[in-house]
């Protein structure tokens, strides 16, 4: 399936967004010349380059039409990177223990995985799997328990 | 001969009991979670750096190389068995290697696969062995302007080798070279793109962008696909090929570790451009070409070949030059950081115990995993029956305590959803991975090298063509973006990734 708005229309607009936020930030560094180039100038460069390539993408795809977006899985997508953002917040207060069951039912619910007693064996199976590798045999210096950091 | 006498100092580091303990445990590892389905080497050794932090250099290095091959190894047999290749440089090996197994052949294909392999990195180690040192001769007159020009050329193969369009693959480039750049900048220390925050004056760590694009991206998309695969666990009896295997293949072994061995040195070459070409080539030279994707073993033997001989001497270019090629180069680069050695020209004379002990491990690696793939085969086919549904909560949480573990840092963990968000977004884009990665890794390095090219050349720009290297360099690169952009070639490409 084919369409004016497909893939490379999207793909297009991300890259101007990119290069357009880099142009406007690197505004702030120093230009510079060509014999003293500044912090500013290769930014400014590639991020206007990106620019140029992203609208040529998107005028592309309006002109012959490109792939078609297929759905996004929002929900996968949203639940894994919970998991992955709880991992990231919860890991230096809550100990390694607890934050890898709950990284683990996260996981699984982001797969619609609703088999909770496979759920709950997998992930304590996990918990102390990581907790023998990473804090026992690696020496890793995190907490295992609630309170120890 | 000093060929013999740097292979001795090679071996007198190799093996040692300590070294070859890690260097079995490397091949172990990467084949064990490189078998799984869906994680290629690039995840493989992101996931496993941490293991390796707290030993010494030469271990640690020897280590990584050996979870590398076991990665590349582990990926093929998952790409006979069930028809989903753990990485892309096996992909062509689904085509025949899959035949070959639901016509009850899995044994010989995997056989053949392990054999070629094995041969394929032999011949690569002796001319590792005998190149590197020549090129690092070479690599020492080289000027910032030639390093800018290899760059150059480095990324335009990378675009001439991505699949689909070649403006997107450009665009990627681009995109990766602008995340690149983010960090405290080494000529006068600006903070760029840091939006005032401390984590990100020393830049985003390449770990931590593998893992996202790589690892937490490819999760989402394989539970959006959910499909069921069926593992030939059962037709896997003999595992000896039969004479007429073995006649049909050692041509293609060898010419395929012949092509792999040269297309892995060029930069954005490796082991995919190795095993598309090998396959390609044996295709166009067979006898009867119907037989190819009908269970041919020469369609096994030739890419498997190639892309060990090429995943070997894509280390040529790193540890001479000091330039990742491709992506699981650039994670070596960081690995190689690290442990404070700064991969280059002067690592061959300033660390010959490193750099001869690492060539030579990987003879030994290879080595291991004949010996260990083949009686472990039954083993690898029951991990390959874990259900994805127990395996994918683990990929993830390997990944978080992978980035963690590098730094220490919580804050890096959120970054891997970032970029987790944009590898999947990427996807779904159609938007290549593989050059936004090697553009994340060069953009400081050009960024770095072209301005004190024009500070020495007073901002004359003309040095690019005038040192013989970088014009050299630069021709080549022109050259090669103009072929892949004229139409004949296009053709040819799109048919060669259709396969």
């Amino acid at each position: 399936m084919r369409s004016k708005f497909g893939q490379d229309f999207w793909a297009g607009l991300m890259f101007v967004a990119f290069g357009a936020v880099a142009v406007v930030i690197a505004r702030a560094y120093k230009f510079g010349t060509a014999d003293h180039m500044g912090p500013g100038y290769m930014p400014i460069a590639v991020g206007g380059l990106l620019i140029v390539f992203g609208l040529a993408l998107a005028f592309r795809s309006l002109a012959r039409s490109s792939q078609r977006v297929d759905a996004l899985a929002w929900f996968a997508t949203a639940l894994v990177l919970l998991s992955v953002l709880a991992f990231a917040f919860l890991v230096r207060s809550i100990g390694l223990a607890i934050t890898t069951v709950l990284l683990a039912l996260l996981c699984r619910v982001a797969g619609r995985y609703w088999q909770w007693k496979e759920s709950v064996l997998l992930a304590v199976g996990l918990a102390i799997m990581v907790v023998l590798i990473f804090l026992k045999g690696l020496g890793m210096s995190l907490p295992l328990w609630p309170g120890q950091d | 001969m000093e060929l013999l006498d740097n292979l001795a100092i090679g071996f007198a580091v190799a093996l040692t009991l300590k070294n070859i303990a890690y260097c079995f445990i490397g091949v172990l590892l990467g084949t064990l979670i490189g078998v799984l389905p869906g994680i290629g080497p690039v995840a493989t050794i992101a996931m496993l750096l941490p293991i390796t932090f707290n030993l010494p250099p030469e271990s640690a290095l020897i280590m990584l190389a050996g979870i590398y091959y076991g990665a590349q190894y582990g990926g093929s047999t998952s790409a006979i068995l069930v028809n989903l290749p753990g990485e892309s440089s096996s992909a062509v090996t689904t085509i025949d290697g899959y035949q070959m197994a639901r016509q009850g052949r899995a044994g010989p294909a995997l056989a053949i696969a392990a054999i070629g392999s094995f041969f394929a990195g032999c011949v690569a180690t002796v001319l590792v062995a005998f190149f590197a040192p020549q090129l690092a001769d070479l690599a020492s007159k080289f000027a910032q302007a030639d390093y800018f020009a290899l760059m150059v050329l480095g990324l335009v193969a990378a675009v001439v080798l991505a699949r689909g369009s070649v403006l997107k693959a450009m665009a990627m480039v681009l995109l990766g070279l602008l995340l690149g750049l983010v960090g405290t900048d080494v000529m006068d220390s600006t903070p760029r793109f840091t939006f005032g925050i401390p984590e990100l004056t020393d830049g985003i760590g390449s770990a931590i962008v593998a893992m996202g694009v790589f690892g937490v991206a490819e999760v989402i998309a394989n539970l959006e696909r959910r499909g069921e695969r069926r593992v030939f666990a059962a037709q896997v009896s003999g595992l000896l090929p039969s004479k007429d295997d073995l006649r049909r293949s050692w041509k293609a072994i060898l010419r395929g570790t012949g092509l792999g061995s040269i297309l892995g040195i060029l930069p954005g070459g490796g082991a995919l451009l190795a095993s598309f070409a090998a396959y390609t080539l044996e295709k166009r030279i067979a006898k009867e070409p119907q037989r190819f994707g009908q269970g041919a073993i020469e369609g096994v033997a030739a890419p498997e070949s190639a892309n060990n001989a090429g995943a070997q001497t894509s280390f040529v270019p790193l540890l001479t030059l000091g330039i990742p090629t491709n992506p699981v180069m650039a994670l070596m680069f960081g690995a190689m950081m690290i442990h404070g050695i700064a991969p280059g020209p002067n690592v061959i004379n300033e660390r010959p115990e490193l750099f001869w002990g690492m060539i030579t491990s990987m003879w030994i690696g290879n080595l291991l995993l004949v010996i260990l793939n083949l009686p472990l085969i039954g083993l690898w086919i029951k991990l390959l029956s874990v259900p994805y549904r127990l395996l994918y909560p683990a990929i993830i949480l390997f990944c978080c305590i992978g980035v963690f573990s590098v730094n220490n840092s919580a804050y890096e963990v959120g970054m891997l959803a970032i970029f987790g968000l944009l590898g999947y977004l990427f996807l779904k884009l159609g938007c290549e991975p593989a050059p936004f990665l090697l553009g994340f890794i060069l953009g400081p390095m050009m960024d770095e090298n072209l301005r004190r090219a024009l500070l020495l050349s007073h901002g004359d720009f003309s040095v690019f063509v005038t040192r013989p290297i970088s014009a050299t360099l630069l021709v080549l690169s022109v050259l090669l973006l103009l072929m892949t952009i004229a139409p004949s070639v296009r053709r040819t490409r799109e048919e060669a990734f259709a396969e």
